[in-house]
């Protein structure tokens, strides 16, 4: 651990303040950009996050930032972490992104990607609330030419 | 702010979920609305989707049958391993009892039952396939089968690249320009001893062949054996010297293991074979499989390495009985793949890369493809 640590304090969209040590807080691509181009001021603005959000990513941060914690005990932890209410995975999301913490972003789009990829079209309109603007007979015709996709 | 946040993802995270997702559900999600079935059916969408595939590995298991079936088979879900995902024919018919060649990043090469001169270019995941124009450089009489063949990738030019090594000449077809180039320069004779034709191991900007099983009366001498590859930046067949570690009475064949070139081999007496990997150009040890008696009477020679587990399993593909075989390092055990039937003996495997990528003629970047599915007439 280096001797001077110093600690950082993000505020997020309500207003909630978050006082992280530096070297955990530049697993944020953009945090880590504000500090090496010295614009800090005192607190760090993160008008997209709630504090909701933010307290799940520095719960991951910390975990992985963890000294001497095993490949086994991450993954379970991943595992644990991705299991949440799909809003929560959608805000997870947004956040990580706007972070530009790729670890986390590719983490949650994965778990999207496996909780949709056995679902039908008429299933992803409801879950992403999608209009269909599709005539049928567009529809059918694209259908038809995945037909088997479909089985 | 809660509840209706999906609404909000913007495109480029969307697509990047899309990158994620198998071929099977892209197609389907095609039909959920304009603005996704655009994003879907983009050629730059379908390279990306190709390129997280090759990144993440998610490779399936392509198997033919004797009676010309295709099945496509599950490696990714450890629970389910080797489950049945889909079976096919392909739509041609001159093609359905045709020989795999190889493959290389969800392409496919196919060779028609009954003339050595028609192939197509498949990707059995999304089902379009195109037929290669004939070579203007093949006489079917003198040629024959090739001697060895491949396919690679060559991100310079973005462009497919088909290989057929005969004994006097090889021919490199460029799928993006549709032509035939003939070339005569070897960097060794080529000389093969069996009759198949060797399927090109693609990796990198390299498709790699191992030569020369010089198989008489059972005695095996790797001397004679070489290592060849096709450099496809520069476009010519080259030498890879053999490794120290391939004693005389070794031999020896080429796959590829978690995206990078293996080798693996033996000697016809030890009834055990090791496995090494390329990293950083030089041959690293893996893994040794041993008790090879307990599976079958013809040792090295007969078992093609398929597929390595994260945790380590293998798979491999029992030539001589056709069937299909994992071995488990920690008991040190095979186990046949249970569910065969006489008629669905397994005549090739080969795994495949699950990816959305089907090359066009691209003269441009967004060139649409022409979409050749069940049914189309050629």
């Amino acid at each position: 651990m280096s001797s001077s640590t110093k600690f950082l304090t993000l505020k997020t969209c309500d207003d909630k303040k978050f006082v992280l040590d530096e070297a955990i807080a530049v697993r944020s691509q953009t945090i880590k950009n504000m500090v090496e181009d010295d614009c800090v001021s005192n607190v760090i603005p993160l008008p997209n996050v709630n504090s909701k959000t933010m307290t799940k990513v520095i719960e991951y941060w910390k975990k992985h930032s963890e000294e001497g914690v095993s490949k086994d005990v991450l993954m379970d932890f991943d595992k644990a972490f991705v299991k949440v209410h799909h809003s929560i995975l959608h805000a997870l999301i947004l956040a990580a992104n706007f972070l530009n913490d790729k670890e986390i972003l590719d983490m949650m789009c994965q778990e999207v990607a496996d909780r949709i990829k056995g679902k039908t079209p008429e299933e992803i309109r409801k879950e992403f609330d999608i209009k269909n603007d599709f005539t049928p007979e567009e529809e059918e015709e694209i259908r038809k030419e995945n037909a088997w996709a479909f089985e | 702010m809660e509840g209706d946040t999906s609404i909000n993802l913007a495109f480029e995270i969307i697509s990047f979920i899309f990158t994620r997702l198998p071929v099977k559900s892209l197609l389907r999600f095609q039909s959920v609305s304009k603005s996704w079935n655009a994003i879907l059916v983009e050629q730059k969408f379908k390279k990306a989707h190709r390129d997280q595939s090759k990144a993440l590995g998610r490779e399936k298991l392509m198997i033919q049958r004797i009676n010309g079936h295709f099945e496509l088979r599950d490696l990714e879900n450890r629970h389910s391993q080797l489950c049945l995902m889909e079976e096919q024919l392909f739509p041609l018919k001159r093609f359905q009892c045709g020989e795999i060649l190889c493959s290389c990043d969800g392409l496919v090469l196919l060779k028609a039952n009954n003339s050595d001169k028609e192939y197509v270019l498949w990707n059995p995941s999304t089902r379009e396939y195109r037929i290669l124009d004939s070579c203007p450089y093949l006489n079917n009489h003198e040629d024959g089968c090739p001697k060895a063949c491949g396919l690679c990738y060559d991100s310079n030019l973005d462009d497919y690249k088909v290989i057929l090594i005969y004994s006097l000449f090889y021919v490199v077809y460029s799928s993006s320009k549709s032509c035939w180039t003939k070339k005569t320069s070897f960097p060794c004779p080529i000389r093969i001893f069996n009759n198949r034709c060797s399927q090109g191991i693609s990796t990198g900007d390299s498709v790699f062949w191992s030569l020369n099983w010089c198989l008489i009366n059972q005695y095996v001498d790797s001397r004679t054996s070489t290592i060849i590859y096709f450099d496809v930046k520069s476009d010519v067949l080259k030498k890879l010297s053999l490794p120290e570690f391939i004693g005389v009475n070794g031999f020896f064949s080429l796959n590829t293991l978690k995206g990078r070139l293996s080798l693996y081999g033996g000697t016809y007496h030890d009834k055990e074979l090791d496995i090494w990997i390329m990293e950083q150009d030089e041959w690293k040890w893996l893994i040794n499989v041993c008790k090879l008696h307990d599976i079958c009477i013809k040792f090295v020679q007969d078992k093609k390495l398929l597929w390595c587990s994260e945790n380590g399993e293998i798979i491999f593909h029992g030539q001589w009985n056709q069937q299909l075989i994992i071995y488990y390092p920690k008991r040190k055990q095979f186990v046949t793949v249970a569910d065969m039937s006489k008629d669905s003996m397994y005549a090739m495997a080969l795994t495949c890369l699950d990816s959305s990528y089907f090359p066009g003629l691209n003269v441009k970047e967004e060139v649409t493809v022409p979409r050749l599915r069940d049914g189309a007439r050629i």
